[in-house]
């Protein structure tokens, strides 16, 4: 009777210390993605403060262009994945129209100070790429842990869902490109 | 100037041979006699002096040899290639720099040897021989010495900025100084979308962002190229914005073979060969790509 009671408490004693190693281990990955969530923000906030940069030193060259119309671009705390990788477009839809006035006005193109912020908006870009591959890969291997059992068990229990991805545009998967 | 390369070649080889000879027929002989005579031990005194001498002999006359054909082959082919080109046979890449890496255990025991730097696309470089190891003891109280690193060190400009350090290093090297539950080291284990990349190397950084920002797609995928080139495990330390590279040949380079007759035309070839090792470095990883660059 007594080895049969040790044997289960041993059990018990296993079953215990693994939900809270599993447990743990849901933890840990999640803050992780909430770590890699914050370093989008950073990269999405740089690329906002250069880019505004680049809109005001175009604006002032090209004051009558149709293409200096930018698109407001509104980043808040607390914003959805979803909202960010619309608010991401859109800078990107501004940087193409820098990009076309900025190829319309030569001595734009040539001023030390346009140069200067498009080397910045490369460094920016690639931070960016660096921050949503990081967040995309904490992601993938949170949610792969919510489907592999045991901790499926586990997640269900603690009521966690999987998380979404940071996807961009095809083009953005590559290194960064720009012509300088 | 071949004529003189294979008169020193011959002198080192024939004096090779006397160092293998002379002490094996010596002891023969010596325990020979002492099993007869056992006071004729005493002759083990001047024997051990012979060969002190026979050895010393043979290390000059090889050094000899060795130095004129790096003169001759290796520096000129080094010079043809890259710009500003500096050599040093007796020195190397500094303690101080490979150890700072905290790639690997430093042993008791570093040399390091032909030192050469120089600019190939404008990126500045160094490299040398590099030679760790350490004496350990077993149960029996015998100590043994064990070779750590042997191989290769290479030092170059590199064309991003980051905060972090970042090791790179390839499954199987043995002398990995990371890993251990209780491990109290800064750097962090990372995994990188690159299932590929994760299985054939093992990536540590200070800073999990800054290993993304520097092994991108692309240069995972070139790192993967280099490793399909090179001979032996790879490292990668990404360090106060310059990269380090070891490659663990297990062999020097740059060293002329005794048994080959001097052919310098061939030697220049080998040495070209040895050389691919650093414009690899530089073509496939584009170290030149100044893109990123402030």
């Amino acid at each position: 009777m007594e080895i049969v009671l040790i044997i289960v408490g041993v059990l018990v004693l296993i079953c215990v210390i693994s939900f809270i190693a599993i447990s743990n281990g849901l933890n840990r990955a999640s803050v992780k993605v909430e770590e890699a969530d914050s370093g989008i923000d950073v990269a999405l906030t740089k690329r906002y403060d250069v880019l505004t940069k680049m809109m005001d030193v175009v604006k002032a060259y090209a004051k009558h262009e149709k293409e200096t119309l930018f698109e407001v671009i509104n980043l808040r705390k607390g914003m959805s994945v979803e909202e960010r990788i619309q608010e991401n477009k859109k800078m990107s839809s501004n940087f193409e129209k820098i990009q076309v006035v900025a190829e319309a006005y030569p001595e734009l193109k040539s001023s030390e100070n346009y140069r200067t912020l498009q080397q910045a908006i490369v460094e920016v870009e690639e931070h960016l790429q660096a921050a949503r591959r990081m967040y995309n890969a904490n992601v993938s291997k949170f949610n792969q842990m919510l489907v592999t059992f045991p901790t499926s068990m586990i997640a269900n229990m603690k009521g966690l869902k999987k998380k979404e991805f940071f996807q961009t545009e095809e083009v953005k998967k590559e290194d960064v490109k720009i012509d300088l | 100037m071949e004529q003189e390369m294979e008169q020193l070649r011959k002198d080192a080889l024939k004096k090779q041979r006397i160092m293998i000879f002379i002490p094996f027929i010596s002891f023969f002989t010596v325990a020979l006699l002492t099993q007869l005579t056992p006071i004729l031990f005493v002759l083990f005194v001047p024997i051990a002096y012979v060969i002190y001498k026979v050895v010393t002999s043979f290390s000059k006359a090889n050094k000899k040899y060795q130095d004129l054909y790096k003169k001759t082959v290796v520096i000129e082919t080094f010079k043809n290639i890259f710009q500003d080109v500096n050599f040093n046979l007796d020195q190397g890449i500094s303690y101080q720099k490979i150890s700072e890496t905290k790639m690997m255990d430093m042993g008791d025991s570093f040399s390091s040897n032909d030192y050469v730097c120089g600019k190939y696309k404008d990126i500045s470089f160094e490299s040398s021989d590099v030679e760790i190891t350490e004496t350990r003891t077993d149960s029996d109280g015998d100590s043994y010495t064990v070779t750590l690193f042997r191989g290769q060190w290479y030092i170059f400009d590199f064309n991003k900025s980051f905060k972090a350090d970042l090791q790179v290093c390839e499954k199987g090297f043995s002398n990995s100084r990371r890993g251990g539950l209780f491990s109290k080291t800064p750097f962090k284990k990372v995994e990188l979308e690159d299932m590929e990349f994760n299985k054939l190397f093992k990536v540590y950084a200070q800073n999990e962002l800054d290993a993304f920002y520097v092994l991108t797609p692309n240069t995972m995928e070139n790192i993967k190229k280099l490793l399909s080139k090179i001979n032996g495990k790879l490292l990668l330390c990404f360090i106060n914005e310059r990269l380090h590279i070891g490659v663990e040949s297990n062999k020097d380079f740059y060293e002329a073979s005794l048994r080959k007759k001097v052919d310098i035309p061939s030697s220049i070839e080998k040495t070209k060969n040895e050389i691919s090792v650093i414009t690899d470095f530089i073509d496939i990883l584009r170290l030149d790509n100044d893109l990123f660059k402030k």
